[in-house]
């Protein structure tokens, strides 16, 4: 069964380390804005959620790209793949994704989105407290997902203006 | 590498600002933060200035660590002449302004002058605006950063002063993402002195270090080794700063009601366990940090309130609490909110009303002068007279000059627990002798974070020291001042010395990060050494003498009458020789030629 990227809001402490992590190995240079993953802080609720691509099962950016950059959820490795040499940096991918987790790097000129370090993620090394988890798919993570679609379902109507 | 290289000077007199480059090599001498700032007042400033002058400087400084994953690595320097000592003073917090003041594209910001009105600046990738902050005059931390972030961009982050920095409370602090402090020595009236209500920054640059490898590696094995620390992990990350308390009020090293003793009964009402069963809401950490000793309290059942906010720490549960005879939380939480929203220093404002209640329980003051009784343990006092502080409103006006020209104003300076005009942290001189040395000698002024010798006269790290004994205090005293301005300097938090990092990692992390292939760790302390010795001549040159290297007469000469430091005085004059003595100064406390020719000073 393949892995996810499991996240627990409750063990955040917005510490950042992985969107330094994400920057650091994906981008050669320690850069929270050009992190793939990044901690939404409401600090007056006391509230951090670590925001990433969630690897959707019917993907929501594949079915918008024009290009065939990005591929449908590899059943595999559970990963929904961006082939950046394919990439015409349209950014219909930005709008499409409702998690905001598909961005456009505007130094490189192409989409940009978690790749799970094939297989490996460094946010997850980085996270010393356990918020973030690299593991298999199962009923337990599915009800966590759904825990936290309830918390993010506020943060949504907090933005939506 | 690691830096941006650039400092961003700022001429609020004349509204101007220019980015220069700096020479990152300096980096082998004086580290960056602290030691650079030093460096840079040292050579700009006369150390004699009126600290609230438009002559005196204010810079804010992170060092090389500051903004990577190097773990807590998240802090920035606040240093300026301190108009409540007049001595140097550097203020550190943490939070996320730090890193995103690299990120903007800045090392250091040097602020000159004085604006002709209130202004705030704004960073944006490199480009500074000064602009006119007329309307935020006047208002707290809190919303001071909520509008800022309106007005500038949603990610921005905020260094501020709230209403104690405006009306130049000499304990006023520089706020930087609404709770986090540079808390003590005055440097937010130094902000408020120059018309500048805020610094509001916000970067997409990268960080970029030199042996990207190595670093990260770095990175793994001091995180694993923090997560595996019974004080790191198990201790401050579960309890925060305030789970020590116990363990210091048990060892005869915790003072109470203005230190006339020793030891809280109340203690354990104030502790971190305490805070975990009653108001605690979430742990917190600042940025990039692997320890997340920091506490989101809230809950209060009164609307001034709001439902969160951050701390409180070890200090203000101290400063508020025993000292001021209180063992109650939940108004050391509203006096820890009103001292983050005003922007003033929890330890010196609390040390300042435990003296005005021994001034008033001695009769010295009346409710004439206060404008009500005080005693210790007045739940309602401590909140009360923190507002008045802040805002300088009748009897707050005193409070807000601090403790020492307070207790000096009614003729008993005696009774002010003060080292050069700045309040004492929350440990006992008379049960860890080497902390009285330390607040003796420490270079702004009694402060436990110049150098912790708690770390080896209570829990054994590096290695055990009898608390009691002033032996070898001189050699520990020296030891942990050089090493604590080094680790300043380098951007990290001081806790990361106790089971995080050794010298030899902080060594490591600035030869892979900055690219000094020569780097290592003789070099990071000898300059942690000049950067102590640097304020040492600063402060000579401000007019101190070993005279000034004292402490309260409490402190010398009452012996403590309970507990397990019964009987006991601080013997600093058997330890301030033996000092002088392994620092290479003088009999007068002056750095010897042969010292400044081996520091290259």
């Amino acid at each position: 069964m393949a892995k996810m990227l499991a996240i627990d809001p409750k063990k955040c402490t917005s510490c950042r380390l992985c969107e330094q992590a994400c920057s650091f190995i994906t981008k050669g240079e320690f850069n929270p804005a050009r992190s793939r993953i990044q901690v939404a802080i409401f600090p007056e609720e006391g509230i951090w959620i670590p925001m990433s691509c969630t690897q959707c099962d019917d993907p929501m950016c594949t079915m918008v790209c024009p290009s065939g950059a990005l591929k449908p959820k590899d059943p595999e490795t559970g990963l929904v793949a961006l082939d950046e040499n394919i990439c015409v940096g349209c950014k219909m991918c930005t709008m499409a994704c409702p998690f905001g987790a598909v961005v456009y790097d505007a130094q490189k000129g192409v989409a940009d989105k978690c790749d799970l370090c094939n297989g490996d993620p460094e946010c997850v090394k980085f996270c010393v407290y356990g918020a973030l988890e690299f593991k298999e798919e199962d009923i337990g993570v599915k009800a966590k997902r759904r825990a936290l679609a309830e918390i993010l379902k506020d943060s949504y109507k907090e933005v939506r203006v | 590498m690691s830096w941006t290289g650039k400092i961003l000077r700022v001429n609020l007199t004349e509204a101007k600002t220019k980015a220069e480059d700096w020479d990152t090599a300096l980096t082998a001498k004086f580290i960056g933060g602290r030691g650079m700032a030093t460096k840079f007042l040292y050579d700009e400033i006369d150390p004699k200035v009126d600290s609230l002058s438009p002559d005196n400087k204010l810079i804010f400084a992170t060092g090389p660590l500051t903004g990577t994953a190097a773990p807590s690595s998240g802090r920035y320097m606040v240093v300026t002449k301190s108009p409540l000592t007049g001595t140097i003073a550097c203020s550190n917090s943490g939070g996320y302004f730090p890193a995103e003041m690299k990120f903007a594209g800045y090392d250091f910001l040097i602020f000159e002058g004085k604006a002709p009105k209130p202004v705030y600046l704004w960073i944006y990738n490199g480009e500074a605006e000064i602009r006119d902050a007329s309307d935020l005059w006047g208002k707290g931390a809190v919303e001071t950063d909520n509008i800022l972030k309106q007005r500038t961009d949603p990610d921005a982050k905020i260094s501020c002063v709230g209403q104690a920095g405006e009306r130049l409370v000499k304990i006023a602090c520089v706020i930087n993402d609404k709770y986090r402090a540079a808390g003590r020595s005055g440097v937010g009236a130094v902000m408020g002195s120059k018309n500048l209500k805020a610094v509001a920054v916000r970067g997409t640059k990268g960080i970029k270090v030199a042996d990207r490898e190595t670093f990260r590696q770095a990175c793994f094995e001091v995180m694993k080794r923090i997560n595996e620390s019974p004080f790191l992990a198990g201790g401050m990350r579960n309890l925060g700063t305030a789970g020590i308390l116990n363990v210091i009020n048990e060892s005869g090293v915790f003072p109470a009601n203005n230190s006339q003793v020793i030891g809280f009964p109340g203690g354990h009402k104030i502790s971190g366990e305490a805070l975990a069963e009653t108001y605690l809401i979430k742990n917190r950490a600042c940025f990039g940090c692997a320890i997340s000793c920091g506490r989101m309290s809230g809950g209060l059942k009164d609307p001034k309130y709001p439902a969160i906010m951050e701390g409180p720490e070890y200090e203000t549960m101290w400063s508020y609490g025993a000292e001021c005879g209180v063992d109650d939380i939940a108004a050391i939480i509203k006096a820890n909110y009103l001292c983050s929203d005003l922007g003033m220093d929890t330890i010196s404002a609390g040390v300042t009303i435990a003296c005005a209640m021994e001034l008033f329980e001695k009769g010295i003051i009346s409710e004439k002068e206060v404008g009500r009784r005080i005693s210790f343990g007045d739940t309602e006092a401590i909140v009360e007279l923190t507002e008045k502080m802040g805002l300088r409103e009748g009897f707050g006006d005193v409070l807000a000059e601090g403790a020492y020209r307070m207790a000096e104003r009614y003729g008993h300076p005696e009774l002010a627990m003060t080292v050069k005009k700045q309040e004492v942290a929350a440990y006992e001189p008379r049960g860890a002798q080497g902390m009285g040395l330390n607040y003796a000698t420490s270079n702004r002024g009694a402060c436990h974070c110049r150098g912790y010798t708690i770390g080896s006269e209570v829990f054994g790290m590096p290695q055990p020291m009898d608390r009691t004994s002033p032996e070898g205090k001189g050699f520990l005293a020296k030891m942990v001042q050089d090493l604590t301005a080094a680790v300043d300097s380098a951007g990290l938090c001081l806790f990361v010395v106790f089971g995080g990092y050794e010298p030899k990692d902080i060594a490591d992390f600035i030869k892979s990060g900055v690219g000094i292939p020569d780097f290592h760790e003789g070099i990071l302390i000898m300059a942690g050494e000049r950067i102590w010795n640097m304020e040492r001549l600063f402060n000579l040159k401000a007019g101190f003498t070993s005279a000034d290297d004292t402490l309260p007469p409490r402190h010398l000469k009452e012996a403590a009458s309970q507990g397990p430091s019964k009987g006991l005085v601080n013997q600093l004059d058997k330890m301030l020789p033996e000092y002088y003595g392994v620092r290479g100064w003088d009999r007068e406390g002056r750095p010897s030629e042969d010292k400044l020719r081996e520091l290259e000073l």
